[in-house]
């Protein structure tokens, strides 16, 4: 689906599995909408300065449809309140796109809820 | 003024040895992030970063320009600004869909920090706030040790920026603040008042709008030193009680004290609107998101143990012109469906067929606290089927149980109110 805006966010439920998945594309960004469970490595840490529960995890790689992402930069975390669950957005790059990686801390598990790119 | 425009990277060290003892005269802070939702989406996304962008609700949609990045702003884009405007001034413009979650949360944890230095922290928006450090600060080397750590905290944690005025009290805060935007830091001493004041234009103090503006004008008042020597019996007979309050103004005085936001005054009403994907006349998509609506201010209600008597609708037609009619009920509700009665109710008496309907609003007054005990709450029988739902609800998320007609719902605006307040502090260790 092409449509004329740019940046769309995933924050609203969308079909899991990728025959869900939405192309929203302009000459600037690109942004592939989805909701599929990742297999995620990261750090937690809960020693030494920190201010922030978002603080204590880091994504550090994830595969996603069998391909292996290391991540470059942890470019923004966020914190959300869905229902009873809290769940943490990490935007990560690459260090050619911007994934949106989304960790529930009830059900504890990893999602992939959108891709961005140039 | 010596003492404006300091720079962020002034000497630090110099900062922490001065010895600040309590300063005689109130020290007020007032902080702002720069071009906040703007700032938070480039950071999110690097290739956004050095381009114009514009944050919208929708970009597809009928919305506004909500914040746009300083590199859109030198183009001329505004807030409030029409997507159609903005593409006019500024044709590479890039669009992005606001992330309210993202922008509340950061707020949050950025007024956590705020805490740490001061408990008198009020909150004037998702993006600005006013601390008060008279009694604080020297505990933190004084006013511009706390403002730089405040500075060095946001850029650390966030990559964000803010400009900060330091004054003796809000009014000037706020207005020293936006003298040196972005990364700003500027301080104005009470003895610096009245030289700033002198030839400052009236509508760059905060509370004078458009129409305030032209009044002053049209009394001959450009400047706030025109202002504050004009006499106050003349000012007040225009301007009612206002009239003082404006002379005070234009000096550059303002006693309102900085007041934390659990301490503000009560809730008086709730409401929801929203704005139509496409104007309507289809009585049953009208029916439906009155319904939503209703809904919505039933369930804010409930959980802030809110019920209220007086039911407002608000009807703008495709041409803007707005109506607004209201209802008071002998009972007290809180249920979504009732005030979704009251509302088509008061629409088929406010609807002139076939016109064009753009937007629609709906709003509980009149509201009391902790009444569910009482034998004037209506609809208490449906009060266990109701925290059954909302219990759901709460677990699962908001219409995770809805009423069957809210099948299909619109999914709700990605907006943040204006009276929005952080809820339970996050936690914070300095």
């Amino acid at each position: 689906m092409s449509t004329s805006g740019a940046l769309q966010t995933s924050f609203w439920p969308v079909e899991d599995s990728s025959a869900g998945e939405v192309e929203l594309e302009e000459a600037e960004v690109t942004h592939h909408r989805l909701s599929e469970n990742v297999k995620v490595y990261a750090i937690y840490n809960e020693t030494g300065d920190r201010k922030f529960p978002h603080d204590k995890l880091r994504p550090i790689m994830f595969i996603w449809r069998n391909r292996e992402y290391r991540v470059q930069d942890v470019t923004y975390v966020w914190r959300e309140i869905q229902g009873q669950a809290e769940v943490y957005h990490f935007a990560v790059s690459d260090g050619a796109n911007v994934f949106e990686l989304s960790y529930n801390a009830k059900a504890l598990d990893w999602t992939i809820t959108g891709t961005y790119s140039e | 003024m010596t003492g404006f425009g300091i720079g962020v990277g002034m000497n630090r060290s110099a900062i922490a040895s001065r010895q600040s003892p309590i300063p005689r005269e109130r020290v007020v802070m007032h902080v702002d992030m720069d071009a906040f939702f703007a700032s938070v989406e480039q950071q999110t996304f690097p290739f956004l970063r050095g381009k114009p962008i514009g944050v919208c609700g929708d970009p597809d949609g009928r919305t506004v320009i909500a914040a746009a990045s300083y590199e859109a702003k030198r183009r001329g884009v505004k807030t409030a600004m029409t997507i159609p405007e903005a593409r006019k001034l500024c044709p590479e413009i890039i669009l992005v869909s606001g992330h309210p979650a993202k922008y509340v949360d950061t707020s949050t944890r950025i007024l956590a920090l705020y805490a740490t230095f001061t408990d008198l922290v009020e909150v004037f928006s998702i993006d600005e706030a006013f601390l008060d450090v008279t009694q604080t600060a020297h505990l933190f080397h004084g006013p511009e040790a706390v403002a730089h750590s405040i500075k060095d905290f946001i850029k650390e944690h966030f990559g964000l920026t803010c400009s900060i005025g330091i004054a003796p009290n809000k009014l000037l805060a706020k207005l020293s603040g936006e003298m040196h935007k972005p990364d700003g830091l500027t301080i104005v001493s009470q003895c610096e008042v009245a030289a700033l004041m002198e030839d400052l234009l009236v509508q760059e103090l905060c509370g004078i709008g458009p129409k305030t503006q032209e009044k002053l004008n049209r009394l001959g008042i450009k400047t706030c030193g025109e202002l504050g020597r004009y006499p106050e019996k003349q000012l007040t007979g225009i301007f009612g009680i206002n009239g003082s309050h404006l002379k005070r103004m234009g000096q550059g005085n303002d006693e309102n004290p900085v007041l934390p936001y659990v301490h503000e005054p009560a809730t008086k009403s709730m409401g929801h609107s929203f704005t139509l994907e496409k104007d309507t006349r289809d009585l049953d998509e009208i029916r439906r998101h009155l319904l939503q609506l209703s809904e919505q201010v039933g369930r804010r209600l409930r959980k802030d143990n809110f019920a209220g008597r007086t039911v407002s609708l608000v009807l703008r037609y495709a041409d803007f012109s707005t109506f607004i009619k209201q209802h008071s009920l002998k009972n007290y509700i809180d249920d979504g469906l009732r005030i979704h009665q009251v509302g088509m109710k008061l629409f088929g008496e406010l609807y002139q067929p076939p016109r064009l309907v753009r937007l629609l609003g709906i709003s509980v007054s009149g509201l009391v606290r902790n009444l569910k005990q009482t034998t004037a709450f209506e609809n208490s029988r449906a009060g266990s089927l109701f925290e059954s739902l909302d219990s759901v609800n709460d677990k699962y998320g908001e219409f995770s149980v809805a009423r069957a007609r809210l099948q299909e719902r619109t999914p709700a605006p990605r907006v943040i109110s204006p009276s929005w307040r952080p809820g339970a502090p996050t936690p914070v260790t300095r």
